[in-house]
């Protein structure tokens, strides 16, 4: 069951309603018997997966807890962290370290061909996994008590607005929140159905259709000249911005409704003039998780290397981060390449704003906009790399990009024409918010009128042009 | 008096926040029924593109012979040329992606009309449980309403198809486009009862055979299969299947037996040409590795007149 799904149209109120009925003492159950039925519904064995987790996570905090030896509360944490990460490991890299052997066997003509037993990625385990990782080291660290309610460890692990794509949510802020339930509150619920909305819209109007049109490149990029796949790379931040912010824009929007908050996950990122300014508006859950939990650590390690520290501190961070996208050659060059931009900017960050300062350039609209650009072109550059594609997919779409031209493939006229107004849209909501937080407002107008006709126009637009089914495809003929 | 306060605030938000619920549901139902009524005549008033093909197969053709399929039937058989040979009229309602529960649909509407004198299936397989063949229906929600005889065909594409087709917008989700395009006269172009040619020579080479591994056919897909040939069959129409011709054996030896073993159940012809020499790794006659192009498809047209004249002059005797 996935929020674009019409069931989840109908369990969600059933469950707000059933939450906001729940004695305060026992919402938390409430929400954990929903979210365990929710997982269920998409796949009932990996449920066990959550349970298994929860209780590990559960009884290793409360060991680090209970007990004053710094040595075996070390011991606690990295059994708990290992635990925690064999399963993600497991299913995460079964299927591509497989097919890494049988490439090898392959290339020595030693391969027999038997069949193939592929596993399926268990949903939300990457998601899960830092969650209950984030919880272990925090209790380590003493910025938290451990839980003692199992139900409710099980609850924060299994949360079902946030199993399946995030935010990375934190124990210090989500278990207080469970524990001591709000009453319904007109501004959360108000503020979380517009979030829902918005969210609808970006992930059903701009990502899914951005998605036909680069999936249908993408996906025979063989067949594609360079201009063509230049314009799909180009597009393809679009779909995973929408896509991946759409979603958590519902997660939040959802727990808003049952009165929880939840962390931001992207704030308009293609306004961000450096790649250091981007990471900071780019998956700001996972980011900032990466920063708490991997990259200063790291950099108080290595704190002796001074700037070269920092470098390092970078590469090992964003090529975990590469590793955890998925593990393939090609997800570890996305995260060498990000390291390397990231290295780039921090190494020459003194001469950059000693240039601008001379030049007065901060507050150039021109110098904002090439470095919004540079920016973009960048990211969107090193995502080629992050598709999921095989290293050699990528190199032959860079390879076509500078060495091939044509006329740019269009596929079905009505795909591009969506795809255009679904950005343009998306584009202009969040043009507005970056430089003018206080006008053109919808949403938020003053005007009750302004404000429904805005709900509605968006349902309408959804209706109308979003992508309600998969019948919507570029039939491709190569 | 804490909880009185409680209960209070409570039904206040409670109140505010239904209002503005019903407030945006009108709104949206106004719109709503506004769009959707409007899109749902210039639907109709198609002079060409998809919606246009629908609603000739579905309400309007006589034609003596038709054919039945996805766009493979579109782009391999040529009506007029089968028109010119057999004088008989000829239809060709194949469409894109669309596969076995669409086809059943089609052949429901028409024999609701009246019985074509031959019924040709080209069949593509497509008994797996794919997404795509259920989402695929979406082309006929703008017939729900009308078309009583589709509806349970319809509502398979999923559970709540019923509450979704409330909506009068929801019939033509992004098909905005195509509807202002479509009934637009000056946009018309000629095409052949159906036929939509396929230009171009496939260039590329294909050195490795797609294999598809054995599955489990789809239940419901199954069903809608059967029905198709049973109720083809009894309307008193002479029925064909045929596996038209492709680039390279796709190995679909699993659906084509399948289907062979069901057309021979009911005495109908299965004409299998997924290994006819003259048109396998023939680069000259395919636009792609599924579809001919115009010199194939008037090839292959060409073959299948032969075989239906011999198939009728047979049935005559």
């Amino acid at each position: 069951m996935v929020f674009t799904s019409f069931n989840f149209l109908i369990f969600f109120p059933i469950v707000a309603i059933v939450y906001y009925l729940t004695p305060k003492k026992y919402r938390w159950l409430s929400l954990l018997i929903a979210s365990y039925f929710f997982y269920i519904n998409i796949k009932p064995v990996f449920a066990l997966l959550t349970i298994g987790i929860s209780l590990s996570t559960y009884i290793f905090t409360k060991l680090i807890d209970n007990t004053e030896d710094e040595n075996k509360k070390k011991n606690y944490m990295v059994v708990n962290i290992i635990l925690i990460l064999l399963p993600l490991f497991f299913f995460k890299y079964f299927n591509e370290i497989n097919s890494s052997i049988f490439t090898l066997l392959e290339s020595f003509n030693l391969r027999w061909p038997l069949p193939e037993i592929k596993m399926i990625l268990p949903i939300g385990i990457s998601y899960y996994t830092f969650m209950a990782i984030g919880y272990t080291i925090d209790v380590y660290n003493e910025e938290i008590e451990a839980e003692n309610n199992f139900g409710i460890v099980a609850l924060f692990i299994s949360f079902f607005p946030l199993i399946l794509s995030g935010p990375i949510e934190r124990a210090n802020s989500m278990l207080p929140q469970f524990r001591e339930s709000k009453s319904p509150n007109y501004k959360m619920i108000s503020s979380g159905l517009k979030l829902m909305l918005w969210g609808y819209f970006m992930k059903l109007v701009v990502a899914d259709r951005v998605g036909i049109y680069v999936d249908a490149v993408f996906e025979n990029y063989e067949f594609h000249n360079g201009t063509t796949l230049m314009i799909a790379t180009l597009l393809y931040p679009f779909q995973v911005y929408a896509d991946l912010g759409g979603y958590s824009l519902i997660a939040i929007g959802v727990s808003k409704i049952l009165g929880l908050n939840v962390r931001e996950n992207f704030r308009r990122p293609f306004f961000a003039t450096s790649m250091s300014e981007f990471w900071r508006r780019w998956h700001m859950s996972l980011i900032t998780w990466l920063t708490d939990y991997l990259y200063t650590p790291i950099t108080f390690a290595v704190r002796k290397y001074k700037i070269w520290g920092i470098v390092i501190a970078l590469m090992i961070t964003f090529i975990i981060s590469g590793i955890w996208h998925g593990a393939s050659l090609a997800f570890v060059t996305w995260g060498v390449i990000q390291g390397l931009f990231l290295s780039t900017e921090a190494l020459t960050n003194k001469k950059k704003i000693a240039f601008e300062k001379k030049h007065n350039l901060n507050r150039k609209i021109g110098y904002i906009f090439i470095n919004i650009i540079i920016t973009y072109v960048l990211f969107a550059t090193s995502e080629v790399f992050g598709r999921g594609t095989d290293m050699s997919v990528a190199l032959t779409v860079f390879y076509k990009i500078f060495t091939t031209s044509g006329e740019i493939f269009i596929g079905t006229s009505s795909t591009v024409i969506y795809m255009f107004v679904g950005i343009l849209l998306l584009f202009l909501k969040d043009f507005t918010d970056e430089y003018y937080p206080n006008n053109f407002l919808l949403f938020e107008n003053k005007n009750k009128i302004v404000r429904i006709l805005s709900y509605s126009a968006i349902i309408i637009i959804i209706l109308l042009i979003g992508v309600l089914d998969g019948g919507q495809f570029i039939y491709f003929q190569f | 008096m804490e909880v009185n306060s409680y209960i209070f605030n409570f039904d206040r938000m409670l109140k505010k926040i239904l209002i503005n619920i019903v407030l945006v549901g009108i709104t949206v139902f106004v719109f709503d029924l506004l769009i959707g009524k409007s899109l749902n005549y210039n639907y109709f008033k198609a002079v060409e593109g998809e919606n246009f093909q629908i609603t000739h197969a579905m309400e309007k053709t006589k034609a003596d012979v038709l054919i039945i399929g996805s766009s493979r039937a579109n782009h391999h058989y040529i009506p007029k040329m089968i028109q010119d040979s057999l004088n008989l009229s000829c239809y060709n309602a194949g469409m894109d992606g669309c596969v076995l529960l669409y086809q059943n649909a089609i052949l429901k509407s028409v024999l609701k009309r009246y019985v074509p004198k031959v019924i040709i299936l080209d069949f593509i397989g497509g008994l797996e449980d794919e997404e795509l063949s259920y989402d695929m229906l979406s082309m006929l929600t703008p017939y729900y309403d009308t078309h009583e005889e589709i509806r349970e065909v319809v509502e398979q594409k999923s559970p709540f198809e019923k509450i979704k087709l409330l909506s009068n917008i929801y019939p033509h989700n992004s098909e905005v486009y195509n509807i202002l395009r479509n009934t637009n006269h000056s946009n018309k172009r000629v095409t052949d009862n159906g036929y939509k040619p396929e230009e171009g020579v496939w260039q590329k080479e294909m050195d490795t055979i797609k294999t598809v591994i054995p599955y489990e056919f789809d239940k419901t897909i199954l069903a809608a299969n059967k029905e198709f040939l049973h109720l083809a069959k009894n309307s008193g129409a002479k029925v064909i299947v045929i596996y038209s011709p492709i680039y390279l054996s796709f190995k679909q030896k699993q659906e084509i037996d399948f289907m062979k073993k069901l057309c021979k159940e009911q005495k109908i012809p299965f004409w299998d040409f997924s290994n006819d020499s003259l048109f396998l790794n023939n680069k000259k006659y395919f636009k792609d590795v599924k579809h001919l192009n115009h010199i194939g498809a008037s090839l292959y047209t060409n073959i299948i007149i032969e075989k239906l004249k011999k198939e009728l002059k047979l049935k005559n005797k």
